[in-house]
């Protein structure tokens, strides 16, 4: 019966023993356009160790923040490349600073190069066009014109161009998605560039004409996202399931099912009236539930219903 | 056991919001951007080399379309972009010579400062300090409009911000070091009581006496100190004494414990158990403690396991 007890306590719990050994929950980097990162990471800390080191990206950093589920901020101490926390009975670490040598720029060739330890998301700039990677990523989308990639550990190097012709949407996606190459923006380019480039644009978009036309049937995981009609969850079918769910817990998931399934924690806050804490409380709370999963975007928690059956506790 | 019908209806409820993994067709759109990338800038001024890149890149692009499996759509994928990448070097050295300065675009650094400043106002909320946000929400605005006309002004003005945003990061800064102080000798007497715990049990958990002076000396001079510099020092002394030994057991328990304290004091907070409760659970808590001093491992597991499922079904029944 305890076995059961200690299962229980695995799941529910904030801290698990299990995760004191220090490896994040979360990781994710954005890109600026200037070859800048913004870091954010997320931390389960070791209740019985009061301070806690992390390797940094970097070892030129900026506004770095560190603070913990109650919003404390926690005092840095930074060694080369390391930072240490005092975190004492802190849980839960919410780490983000801007990081200056993560990128290198040779030529108009930007080289993004990092061995991470974890899994992480790469928000790419916008207008940035991948020209070489030497590692597959997990995951592949578009998110507001800009590649966001899921990346494993281990070595990643991945070079890119600042081009404003990029194709906004995978080529799969042919004219269905609005997914066309902007092929008004090439020839404004063109004439500013090479000589050659109007021809070859030229040449492209016949190409490409022709490509859409025969590949319209192929369907990309992209271009089968973006044709989908996104059926918001239904609230009430999660109550039932999840009888003895908190009233302010179903308020939190109503408002996230009629915002089609994600909002961010902070538009939740503003929605609702709640304190951080508070709202930080209940995103756990329906979290160890398997209700909602919690993902970065651009630094800031989203909550989602969650999406991934094989994840759910 | 509700588990599953909801692994079910969620799986099959939004799968539209999941994000695409990268199938042969997602290898092959990031391969065909950089493709046409390549045939968009590639120039008669150009070696021939890059031509010859390209026709290469472009055959291992359509290699992936035609992949039968994903190892070997990766392997074409991979190597269609090592072509794509060499052929670009090319292209840049070619340019090299021509390529002009460009004005510095500030755009970004306004980006940053701003999400720092938004960080740094949300803190100081939390700390109650009064922040004159005039100076430096005009010093934003200002800023705005001159990246925004690509005014070489805006750098100045920047570095305005952020020599402010540097002083105001400094108040939160010490407003948190106070609040360090306080946190650090919560923490001291936390980790006093498991110090205490650990000599008393020291026989049974096989701690030789070199130890349990080391650890006793150390927990004396922990209930002494106020400074959160020297409590982390001493703390870190004992658990560098505690890593020769083989108490993994002994501190898996003594965090569950506290976590189960941290859950009881939570409770009674949002009222979710009354005082009769929170004394029984308490009690219990320290017949966990006494356990655990006399090394009774085993003991302690089951009575921490038994209050916590009674905490559980208490929160599922009431919260």
């Amino acid at each position: 019966m305890f076995r059961l007890g200690i299962a229980l306590v695995a799941l529910l719990t904030v801290c698990v023993v299990a995760d004191s050994e220090g490896s994040p929950q979360s990781l994710s980097v954005l890109v600026y356009q200037d070859g800048l990162a913004h870091v954010s990471a997320q931390f389960d800390a070791d209740p019985l160790n009061p301070v806690y080191e992390l390797d940094l990206l970097g070892l030129a950093v900026d506004n770095f923040v560190a603070t913990d589920e109650d919003d404390t901020l926690l005092s840095a101490e930074f060694r080369e490349g390391k930072v240490a926390l005092d975190i004492f009975d802190s849980r839960t670490i919410l780490v983000e600073y801007d990081v200056h040598d993560l990128i290198s720029k040779a030529g108009r060739i930007w080289t993004f190069a990092l061995n991470s330890t974890q899994d992480y998301t790469l928000l790419m700039p916008k207008d940035a066009v991948i020209v070489g990677i030497d590692t597959i990523p997990k995951t592949f989308e578009v998110v507001d014109e800009r590649t966001r990639l899921g990346l494993g550990a281990g070595p990643v190097e991945i070079n890119y161009i600042m081009s404003p012709t990029r194709t906004v949407a995978p080529v799969g996606e042919g004219d269905e998605a609005g997914g066309q190459v902007d092929l008004e923006e090439e020839g404004g380019i063109a004439p500013a560039a090479l000589i050659g480039i109007p021809i070859a644009a030229g040449l492209v978009g016949v190409f490409l004409a022709i490509r859409i036309r025969t590949k319209r049937s192929r369907a990309s995981p992209q271009a089968a996202m973006a044709r989908a009609v996104a059926k918001p969850p239904e609230p009430e079918a999660i109550f039932s399931l999840v009888p003895d769910m908190r009233e302010e817990d179903r308020e939190i998931i109503r408002y996230i099912c009629e915002s089609g399934g994600e909002m961010l924690e902070s538009h939740l806050r503003k929605k609702l009236l709640q304190p951080r804490t508070t709202m930080w409380r209940a995103v756990k709370r329906l979290e160890r539930m398997g209700v909602v999963e919690v993902a970065k975007r651009d630094a800031q928690n989203l909550v989602r219903i969650r999406n991934n059956p094989g994840e759910m506790q | 056991m509700r588990t599953i019908p909801l692994l079910a209806f969620l799986g099959m409820a939004v799968i539209p919001l999941a994000g695409a993994e990268t199938d042969t067709s997602a290898l092959y759109d990031i391969a065909k951007q950089a493709q046409i990338q390549v045939e968009i800038q590639i120039s008669p001024s150009h070696p021939s080399e890059v031509r010859d890149l390209l026709d290469q890149g472009t055959a291992s692009v359509n290699a992936i379309n035609n992949s039968t499996d994903h190892d070997e759509a990766a392997a074409h994928f991979l190597a269609a972009m090592q072509v794509f990448e060499k052929a670009f070097r090319l292209m840049g050295e070619a340019e090299a010579s021509s390529i002009e300065d460009v004005t510095p675009d500030h755009s970004e650094d306004l980006a940053r400062m701003e999400r720092y400043y938004d960080q740094l106002n949300y803190l100081a909320s939390v700390y109650d300090l009064d922040v004159d946000n005039a100076g430096l929400d005009s010093l934003f605005e200002q800023a705005r409009t001159q990246v925004g006309n690509g005014e070489s002004e805006a750098a100045q003005t920047l570095e305005s911000i952020k020599e402010m945003l540097a002083v105001l990061r400094e108040r939160i800064g010490v407003a948190a070091a106070e609040e360090d102080r306080t946190r650090a000798l919560e923490y001291a007497v936390r980790y006093t009581g498991k110090l205490d715990r650990l000599v008393a049990g020291a026989d049974t958990l096989g701690i030789p006496q070199e130890a349990v002076a080391d650890l006793q000396r150390i927990r004396d001079q922990l209930a002494a100190a106020t400074d959160p510099s020297t409590i982390i020092s001493l703390i870190e002394e004992a658990i560098s004494i505690k890593q020769d030994l083989d108490l993994a057991e002994s501190d898996r328990l003594e965090v569950w414990m506290w976590q189960m304290e941290d859950t009881i004091e939570r409770l009674s907070d949002d009222d979710i158990i009354d005082n009769l409760e929170y004394n029984a659970a308490t009690i219990s808590l320290d017949r966990c403690k006494e356990m655990l001093t006399d090394g009774d491992l085993d003991k302690a597991e089951v009575r921490l396991g038994q209050i916590n499922d009674w905490l559980f079904d208490l929160e599922q029944s009431r919260g």
